[in-house]
């Protein structure tokens, strides 16, 4: 074996090194079928074997990290899921009556999922009237305010009476000045008196006991 | 070149007479022309008859109201109130609820019902169903 | 490999011989393709299918399942886009653009969705035939990165709009609803893009959603 040939040998090993060190295990050093047997050898040899062991390890660990993210994500979308539906309390107070106490943070995508929740249980329920409470939602700013009026609108247009009770004076002063229309939607200040209204309209008096309400 | 559309030629949706109301099941696709000849359909028919106290407008095939239809509609529903006439509309698709209200457009002049019943019941006509045995 | 066979492939890691056999014997002849042959439409309609199948026999599928039929089926991370040109010029082809828009994004967004844009379409159709006379409405639904996005772009020789900022602003109230029609299509669809000239106009709209989100619903 001549220097040079040892030499370039050598410079292959340290390449092989050298690539793993920056985690490319799928290079090896080259072997000849021919090569006589000597250290260098060996030394080659042991190299792509330590080389074959990294990159079997770094696969698992690599699996094994796919495998735990797709875990958490799946816990993730079922915990969120969950969240959404507990996040659209719809009560059926009465038959054909309907109640929706929001409470906590409304935002975009929680508000839309409210609105389609609510518009198929009047379809499927065939609801005569409907109470949206807002006065536990935690940040009632002006746009909120109006997709809730939006909301009561949706739900008049499909033919049932819709109670809005909750937005304050401050809030009512203020989508006045927005020319916000509320004219079409029953804006009443406590879930309370719209309720006590929704009967006097069914003609049933709570105090009595009633049929069953479903 | 668009294709041609199925509804092309066909006549525009019937106003049907139910005791002192009139009745009009809106078809699935609405063209502009098509409403307008309904607006004006019950302009004419309310123009010539006498009585009719009411207007239904069964909206629950259709599976899209856009700006231009829902204007149509409100003057329909207008035209009926200025012959006396209470307007009503029918069945509302929750989807297209939700779309007119995104427009800004709430209908406000327009009565609505969830179905055919309430319409019936508000209007204060009553059908009479028959048994076998003849009685009511 | 033939799409058929990818759905077979896919389902086998979740779900029992015999159920396998059951959804793909029934699935549409879209299966028959080859993978990587499908566009959005065909796509997205064959997961559905699938997905309600698999729904009906072993409880809802995971979205990893569907992402990775989705991969499959579509030989890579995204169908082909699925596109559709039509002339606008009287209230017939609002009705046809209408419809078309309804086709295209009737396997991918949940309906109230598909209603806006189909809404949007409408009202930009008609916008065209009513002041411009003639145009025509490109419809386009594609995807990329997990996020599936509509486009619509309407365009005109017309007159352009006048008093563009008022009718966006909402301070302009035409008797016409030219504005109505206009503002209308932007809170229905995600953005509007417009520009409009004494040449003529042309109008960009856009809805997306994610993969996640639409597939959950199905």
């Amino acid at each position: 074996m001549t220097a040079a040939n040892q030499r370039e040998r050598l410079e292959r090993v340290i390449e092989a090194l050298a690539r793993a060190a920056c985690q490319d295990y799928g290079h090896r050093v080259p072997v000849s079928q021919d090569q006589e047997e000597d250290d260098l050898l060996e030394l080659e040899v042991g190299v792509n074997f330590l080389l074959e062991d990294l990159q079997r390890v770094s696969r698992q660990n690599q699996e094994s990290l796919a495998e735990i993210e797709r875990k958490n994500r799946e816990i993730a979308d079922r915990a969120s899921l969950a969240l959404r539906e507990l996040a659209t309390p719809i009560i059926g107070v009465w038959q054909g009556v309907l109640a929706l106490p929001v409470i906590g943070a409304v935002d975009t995508e929680r508000g839309a999922d409210m609105m389609e929740a609510l518009l198929s249980r009047v379809v499927s329920e065939q609801a005569t009237h409907v109470v949206i409470d807002i006065t536990g939602v935690s940040v009632l700013d002006t746009r909120t305010a109006d997709h809730f009026i939006r909301m009561a609108k949706a739900v008049r247009l499909l033919g049932a009476t819709c109670f809005l009770t909750g937005i304050s004076p401050a809030i009512a002063q203020t989508l006045a000045q927005l020319n916000v229309d509320t004219s079409s939607v029953r804006t009443v200040k406590r879930l309370s008196e719209a309720l006590r209204e929704v009967f006097r309209e069914l003609n049933v008096a709570p105090v009595h006991s009633a049929p069953d309400p479903r | 070149m668009n294709p041609p559309h199925p509804r092309d030629g066909a006549p525009p949706a019937p106003l049907m007479k139910l005791g002192h109301c009139l009745f009009v099941l809106v078809p699935g696709a609405l063209r502009d022309t098509a409403v307008r000849d309904l607006h004006d359909a019950v302009a004419a028919r309310l123009a010539k008859e006498d009585g009719i106290r009411g207007l239904i407008i069964d909206v629950s095939a259709l599976g899209l109201v856009d700006s231009y239809t829902a204007r149509v509609l409100e003057q329909t529903a207008h035209v009926a109130r200025s012959f006396g006439a209470r307007a009503v509309l029918v069945g509302l698709q929750p989807e297209v609820a939700t779309t007119l209200v995104e427009l800004g457009i709430d209908l406000g002049s327009v009565e609505t019902a969830l179905n055919l019943e309430r319409a019936l019941a508000r209007l204060k006509l009553r059908i009479v169903s028959e048994d076998p045995d003849g009685r009511p | 490999m033939v799409v058929r066979d990818a759905v077979a492939e896919a389902l086998a890691a979740v779900m029992t011989p015999l159920l396998v056999r059951s959804i793909v014997a029934t699935l549409p002849s879209s299966s028959e393709g080859e993978v990587g042959s499908l566009d959005m439409m065909a796509g997205y309609d064959l997961l559905r299918y699938v997905a309600d199948g698999a729904r009906i026999f072993s409880g809802p599928p995971s979205v990893d399942l569907l992402t990775t039929l989705h991969d499959l089926i579509g030989g890579s991370q995204s169908f082909r886009p699925s596109a559709q040109v039509l002339t606008v010029t009287s209230d017939h082809d609002v009705i046809a653009a209408q419809d078309a828009a309804r086709r295209l994004v009737r396997a991918l967004f949940k309906p109230t969705d598909c209603v806006r844009v189909v809404t949007a379409v409408s009202e930009l159709a008609r916008n065209i035939y009513m002041y411009a006379g003639t145009g025509e409405v490109r419809l386009n639904v594609s995807e990329a990165d997990r996020t599936i996005t509509f486009q619509v772009i309407a365009s005109d020789r017309g007159p352009g709009i006048a008093r563009l900022e008022e009718i966006l602003a909402g301070t302009y109230h035409s008797r016409s609803g030219l504005g109505r029609g206009l503002l209308g299509a932007k809170t229905l669809l995600e953005g509007l893009e417009i520009q409009t000239g004494p040449q003529g106009t042309t109008i960009k709209g856009v809805k997306q959603a994610r993969f996640a989100d639409i597939m959950r619903v199905s």
